[in-house]
């Protein structure tokens, strides 16, 4: 399981690339992002909507009111234009880490 | 058997949101999106073959602990940009507040400081209750405060805190400046809190009313005034909370759920 700081880091980056695969709701949110990582990406649900509303707040994504199929309404959520340009700088920025890192451990696991 | 007190989820969320509604830190958009991730949630457990009740129980512990997502919450929805009567409130009872003290504080400092130094009390006040609000602004949260502060994070104690203090206090000033109260620059620059008070003092210098009357109804109806305006706005923010003592009185009803 993810570490708190490292939740904390990624939700962002998560919200957006989950949203750049088209709207939705928090709840769906938390269920894609909990089957991707398959529980290793652990939120504690409640805390995802303040983060929804701060990005909300940055323009990074909008909201809309919907009535569901059940009939009550949902809060769907959408990438805005800032989203999408904050998600490409947020994705060359996990790629450094993430090849640095396989670079690292690969030639660590030559050497043992 | 069948159960005599069938669960309610309808019943059982809107309970849940009029626990969390107490709170500042939510506002009703957040409290009806929060409702609608318990609903999903409550139907996924019970996809999975729990009761409703259960089902509810586990989705409201999984959604967070009150106190946690009252911090985070709080932290996207400072109280300068509540709803306007949240709003209102605070600048009425902030008003109020200052008024009581302000008048104490000149009413005191001119009966035991000499005529020079008389002022410096209310005027370091005044730029204290400045640098206050100015910190409390930028920050946006009570961090760093007397913890004795937090009861102002709760709209029913303070208003009450606030009318004992207002009456309380509000007759003593004149009773130590010996009921000679002539409008001064820091109690007419107070506005809104003071306008039943100056317009007192308007009747008074046209000739109309006699200045003790003018004082003295000036006060009643600073008084009234404030009250009213402080029940109201505590109304409009609980409205929530009027709804449930009505709907305590009559069976609820087994509509369906909406906003």
């Amino acid at each position: 399981m993810l570490s708190k700081e490292l939740v904390a880091a990624s939700t962002t980056t998560l919200v957006l690339s989950i949203l750049s695969e088209g709207e939705n709701y928090g709840y769906a949110l938390i269920q894609r992002v909990n089957e991707l990582s398959a529980g290793q990406v652990h939120w504690s649900e409640g805390m995802l909507y303040p983060v929804l509303h701060w990005m909300e707040k940055e323009d990074l994504i909008e909201s809309e009111w919907r009535e569901a199929e059940s009939g009550h309404r949902r809060k769907y959520y959408r990438l805005r234009q800032k989203g999408r340009k904050a998600l490409n700088t947020e994705k060359e920025q996990w790629m450094a880490v993430h090849t640095t890192l396989k670079k690292l451990w690969k030639t660590q696991t030559l050497l043992t | 058997m069948e159960n005599p007190n069938p669960f309610d989820l309808n019943e059982a969320i809107r309970r849940w949101q009029q626990d969390l509604g107490a709170s500042p830190a939510f506002k009703a958009d957040n409290l009806e999106e929060l409702a609608s991730h318990l609903r999903a949630s409550v139907q996924r457990l019970k996809a999975n073959g729990l009761t409703e009740a259960k089902a509810f129980q586990v989705a409201s512990r999984r959604i967070g602990e009150r106190g946690s997502l009252e911090r985070e919450f709080a932290k996207v929805n400072p109280a300068v940009n509540g709803p306007l009567p949240l709003v209102l409130f605070w600048t009425v009872a902030g008003l109020y507040l200052f008024e009581v003290v302000s008048q104490l504080v000149l009413g005191l400092s001119n009966a035991y400081l000499p005529a020079p130094l008389s002022r410096v009390p209310a005027m370091t006040m005044l730029v204290v209750t400045v640098i206050v609000l100015a910190v409390r602004w930028t920050t946006g949260s009570w961090r760093g405060f007397s913890p004795l502060l937090r009861i102002f994070d709760h709209p029913i104690r303070a208003t009450l805190g606030l009318i004992v203090l207002g009456v309380g206090l509000s007759f003593l000033p004149d009773i130590l400046t010996g009921l000679q109260g002539r409008p001064n620059s820091l109690t007419i620059g107070l506005g809104l809190v003071k306008f039943p008070k100056i317009s007192g003092y308007w009747l008074f210098l046209f000739g109309f009313i006699k200045l003790e009357i003018a004082t003295f109804a000036g006060y009643v109806a600073t008084q009234v005034a404030v009250i009213v305006v402080l029940v109201s706005s505590m109304l409009l923010l609980d409205r929530r909370g009027l709804r449930e003592n009505t709907a305590r009185r009559t069976p609820p009803p087994q509509t369906a759920y909406r906003n």
